[in-house]
């Protein structure tokens, strides 16, 4: 086994939030790891066309050269000055464990130690999975995925899309599809069209972030002029289809989020996005034993932090989308405060000199967060949206638990928690770790037939927070083969889930 | 695929992605049909792009599924790779003549009788 890595600040996540953090962290000379899991930095908004595409992409295609549009030109001035900044970078890596400041990461199919002085969790957000009927067919896409087959690989996985949510994202990528070409059969929002007033207050609070403020009325003109479908309160209620999505049924909702039942209409499609928001991604903080709250706007258990974006464990700080969304603006000022603090910390920046920069970033947050509310009282709505998923509805992808099992398990068990869910059911067992599948757990408090679930304590987290190789281990000495009953080649592609350990 | 029938006529690649990617072609296979992709992108993307989307059987209902979260979080994309089970083809790059499997709907289903479900409504239902 090699010996553990040292550093002074080991950043997870290299999207907005640790990029900004990583050269706010080389600004006072510490030493920086930043360790992300894909292939580039960027994270997904700021996500990049491979490098080795890009310029002659821009060079020869006119019209696509608004592929990411400001957002990705913004993002690779700073992914190109947290290169040039000395931060050493480990892509295509793989933290899975977390205690204390020291943490396990798969890099190059070999297990890392880190022994850090300080750890900022940068993780970001992911799609909230909405269960529906057909929701699991294939060519239904999270808002995300859809975005990155678009965007990252150029292909859009259909031809008559239908694009459904909630929020600002789902109209700008909306607006991009047309813009590449895409057909869009309809785009449903479940919010009510904007109030003048809520209008107003977003025009007002917007002052730090004019351009996002830009690009929204630049969306909504294309989308008019490309005479794009765009329908306010109005959900996808369920999805059709044999072997790959055929069509999708729509309806509308009233004022009070209740299904208006005979505005039920279906459209023809082959491809569907299904975009209500994102969710933080927490697994990193449960495991290391970071106190947690529940985030009221996604329903996440997400870390308590204090102004300084300290978490209650010694040394573990969080920024970004991960602790909640609210955006890439606010995610880096999130991240140089946190790093700010580290630095101050380690006495690598004058007292001072800190608080004057952080009063900076704070005041910035302040501004960011008065239009994130702002926007977000415009897209507020009240549909139910889990009450959507009937009985046979997929609510556990990965180890295919349906609602109804779910309420019978509820029903019989009378004092269920989430913990009796995944023992009794293998909910939140699978590879996926119960990214799609907890949020949904949480949703259903209160639910018939589950009003005597306590789903509001968060499920016992275990590490690896994503499944890694047993090969992979073994080759690192951290498993020994002779635990298995069976005889297992380190050359295949076995997985172990920490799932797999407790039951 | 009923889908294949219906709708060749349109690629499903961006206008001008020929171009971007400087021709690089590879060819692989899926459940042995030879298909055209391009170096590097990722395997669902290049199945995606020749109207192959079911990628497996879920484990239980044996409902079929495809690539979903398309940033290696759900697994949804998982299929057989060169004798590899379970891998992500969203996040693994295409290379020349890899051999890509639908997964996990076996001989032992078809002793068994077992019929996969997908829990989704069909058109009939409607």
């Amino acid at each position: 086994m090699t010996a553990p890595m040292k550093c002074d600040l080991a950043i997870i996540g290299g999207g907005p939030a640790g990029l900004a953090a990583a050269i706010e962290a080389r600004r006072s000379g510490l030493d920086v790891i930043l360790f992300d899991e894909r292939v580039d930095l960027g994270g997904q908004i700021f996500k990049q066309i491979r490098k080795e595409r890009r310029d002659p992409l821009l060079a020869q295609v006119p019209h696509l050269a608004g592929v990411g549009g400001r957002q990705a030109k913004e993002g690779r001035e700073l992914i190109e000055s947290v290169r040039a900044s000395g931060t050493r970078i480990f892509c295509e890596s793989l933290v899975w464990d977390l205690e204390g400041t020291s943490l396990r990461c798969i890099v190059d199919r070999t297990n890392v130690e880190v022994n850090a002085a300080y750890v900022l969790l940068a993780p970001g957000a992911y799609d909230r999975p909405t269960p529906i009927p057909g929701w699991t067919l294939p060519g239904v896409f999270t808002a995300g995925g859809l975005q990155t087959f678009a965007k990252t690989q150029g292909v859009i996985p259909g031809r008559h899309l239908v694009l459904a949510g909630n929020g600002p994202l789902l109209l700008a990528f909306a607006a991009e599809l047309a813009t590449w070409g895409a057909t869009i059969e309809a785009v449903v929002e479940v919010a009510a069209p904007p109030r003048a007033v809520r209008l107003a207050r977003v025009a007002r609070s917007a002052a730090a972030d004019m351009p996002l403020l830009v690009d929204g009325l630049d969306y909504i003109v294309k989308l008019r002029r490309r005479g794009v479908r765009y329908q306010y309160r109005t959900v996808v209620t369920s999805i059709i289809g044999d072997e790959h999505v055929e069509g999708v049924v729509i309806s509308r909702v009233d004022k009070f989020g209740v299904i208006i039942s005979d505005s039920t209409e279906l459209l023809e499609a082959d491809a569907v996005c299904l975009g209500y928001g994102l969710m933080p991604s927490c697994e990193l903080a449960a495991v290391a034993g970071c106190a947690l709250r529940r985030d009221p706007d996604s329903g996440a258990d997400v870390p308590v932090l204090n102004e300084y974006q300290e978490t209650d464990v010694s040394g573990i700080l969080a920024a970004g989308d991960g602790v909640g969304v609210l955006g890439a603006p606010s995610a880096m000022e999130q991240g140089r405060i946190a790093a700010i603090r580290v630095a101050e910390k380690l006495d690598r920046l004058d007292m001072n000199e800190a608080a004057r920069r952080h009063a900076v970033s704070a005041r910035r947050l302040r501004a960011h967060l008065r239009f994130q509310v702002a926007v977000r009282e415009v897209y507020r709505h009240r549909v139910n949206l889990v009450g959507l998923a009937t009985d046979e509805t997929i609510i556990c992808r990965c180890e295919d638990v349906t609602l109804a099992q779910l309420r019978c398990d509820a029903t019989s068990a009378g004092d269920s928690e989430t913990n009796t869910f995944r023992s009794h059911l293998r909910v939140a067992m699978g590879p996926c770790q119960g990214r799609n599948c907890l949020p949904t757990l949480a949703g259903l408090a209160g639910q018939p037939g589950f009003e005597f679930a306590n789903l509001d304590v968060p499920m016992t987290p275990r590490s690896p927070v994503r499944p890694v190789r047993i090969g992979d281990l073994v080759a690192s000495g951290l498993a020994d083969v002779g635990e298995f009953d069976l005889p297992i080649d380190v050359s295949t592609v076995e997985e172990i889930c920490s799932s797999e350990r407790d039951s | 695929m009923s889908r294949t029938a219906k709708s060749t006529s349109k690629s499903l690649r961006l206008d001008g992605w020929d171009q971007v990617t400087a021709r690089s072609y590879v060819t692989f296979s899926f459940e042995g049909r030879q298909m055209r992709g391009y170096v590097g992108e990722s395997i669902a993307a290049a199945l995606i792009a020749n109207e192959v989307t079911h990628l497996r059987w879920s484990p239980r209902l044996r409902s079929p599924r495809g690539a979903y979260c398309g940033i290696g979080l759900c697994y949804e994309c998982e299929a057989t790779v060169d004798g590899f089970y379970s891998v992500r083809t969203c996040v693994t790059p295409l290379v020349e003549g890899m051999k890509v499997a639908r997964q996990w709907l076996g001989p032992q289903d078809e002793l068994e009788g077992v019929r996969p479900t997908n829990g989704a409504p069909t058109r009939g239902a409607m």
